[in-house]
């Protein structure tokens, strides 16, 4: 009797879970529909209508805040005029397989195209592979209304500050190749001034922003406050988003004569 | 790990006193997923009176599965808290329950932080996933003077340790169905 009972508890179970078989903790499979997310939302985000005033979200370190995320994701929705998403690196606590999916099929419930930077704790065991295959190189830009964003992965802490991370050759690379009508936003999970960021490459990094003179921001997460100034002065803003942990994410409002940074509580 | 090296020396010890040297393991395992490989083999003892069983294993896992080739060796405690019903040949044991850990090799993975990182920055070892789990079996048993005693099947609804974790602190946002798997197996008990 009691094995016929856990036997139907066992159909039901095999029915109705998501994923019946874990081969290892540390797998990596991804199905097609999970694969290269800032590929496919970057392609969202071309057919939408260009203007020379937008507005964006950052919300950064969600890591194991699935409750804060699911309430975020319907704050987020209920705003009509929000042109993309960026979740600032740390989607997962453990960089596994079952928490990128996690965190994924909740992005995907975004009215708006969404884009991941890649994090620390993103990067751990088989992260950084999971990252490349589900949302595709961590080093990216892309232009927008006339701005131009720039994606870095900037967690030196992960290779022992080997001089790798960020890679400041591909950074300078994309800074000259942008048009110099354009205002760049560049976003990275490390902030240069972090603990865990490389110190050989804090000065060359910040040179290569102030130097530039068409950097505006340099956005960040991990640091688990909210701070907005310009530690190595102008003309570069350093800005850190807040963990969702605290139920605030940032709102980013452009338009042709200035740029507006609002803190949301939610 | 250590409750199974536990168990293991045991046996050793109370085989010596009986004369013998080594006492080779009371059973083989074959299992499908659950956290231990694609496929894992195993071998391991039992307890007298049947309640308690360890096993060690190794696992594999190819790329075309698991989108990377992993080789791990696990640990696994089983625990049958309630006695096997025997009906003809066959043998019903409703319930086990236990604890699993599992190792993976690979240079990506950690069992202690690296030195590169301060001191306890990562507080879990990314080579190292344990998992609780509930299971039942159903065996065939042979005449008595087989070397194989009995040809079991078995399933086991575990749940790893980051994912308990995860639960338990989203118990709005992920439901229980978001964190259990299965296994499959063959248990061989040999003479």
């Amino acid at each position: 009797m009691r094995f016929l009972v856990t036997a139907s508890v066992l159909s039901i179970f095999l029915i109705s879970c998501e994923k019946t078989f874990t081969y290892n903790a540390n797998e990596i499979q991804i199905e097609e529909k999970d694969r290269d997310q800032n590929t496919k939302n970057l392609e969202r985000l071309r057919s939408k209508p260009q203007s020379d005033s937008f507005n964006f979200v950052v919300i950064s370190d969600t890591q194991r805040f699935y409750e804060e995320l699911d309430d975020i994701v319907e704050k987020i929705n209920r705003y009509p005029d929000i042109s993309f998403v960026v979740l600032n690196g740390d989607m997962t606590d453990f960089g596994l397989r079952s928490e990128y999916l996690w965190t994924t099929h909740r992005l995907q419930k975004l009215s708006f195209p969404f884009l991941v930077v890649v994090g620390n704790h993103d990067m751990l065991g088989n992260g950084r592979e999971l990252y490349k295959q589900m949302y595709g190189p961590e080093n990216f830009g892309f232009s927008f209304s006339g701005y131009k964003f720039i994606v870095l992965n900037s967690n030196s802490q992960e290779v022992g500050h080997n001089g790798s991370l960020p890679d400041t050759t591909w950074l300078q690379q994309e800074l000259s190749a942008t048009p110099s009508q354009q205002k760049i936003f560049i976003l990275s999970h490390l902030a240069p001034f972090s603990g865990d960021f490389d110190r050989s490459l804090e000065q060359a990094y910040v040179r290569m922003l102030t130097n530039n003179g068409n950097v505006i921001y340099s956005i960040h997460g991990h640091e688990d406050i909210s701070y907005l100034g310009q530690p190595y002065g102008p003309p570069v803003n350093y800005l850190v988003v807040n963990s969702i942990k605290e139920r605030s994410f940032v709102l980013i409002k452009v338009n042709s004569n200035n740029t507006e940074v609002e803190k949301v509580l939610f | 790990m250590l409750l199974f090296f536990l168990l293991v020396t045991t046996e050793k010890i109370s085989a010596q006193k009986k004369g013998f040297k080594i006492t080779p393991p009371d059973h083989i395992k074959v299992q499908y997923a659950g956290g231990l490989g694609f496929i894992s083999i195993g071998a391991g003892y039992s307890t007298k009176n049947q309640k308690l069983e360890g096993d060690l294993s190794y696992g594999y896992l190819p790329k075309s599965i698991g989108g990377i080739r992993i080789h791990s060796i696990s640990g696994k405690i089983t625990w049958i808290p309630i006695h096997a019903v025997s009906v003809k040949k066959y043998q019903v044991e409703p319930l086990m329950t236990g604890l699993i850990v599992n190792y993976s090799f690979g240079k990506q993975y950690f069992s202690f932080d690296p030195p590169y990182y301060p001191y306890s920055y990562y507080s879990f070892p990314t080579a190292i996933h344990s998992a609780l789990f509930l299971g039942s079996r159903i065996g065939l048993n042979f005449p008595e003077n087989t070397f194989v005693r009995r040809v079991s099947l078995y399933y086991e609804i575990l749940s790893f340790d980051r994912e308990i974790i995860s639960l338990v602190s989203n118990p709005k946002s992920l439901h229980i169905t978001d964190i259990i798997t299965l296994s499959l197996g063959v248990k061989v008990n040999i003479d």
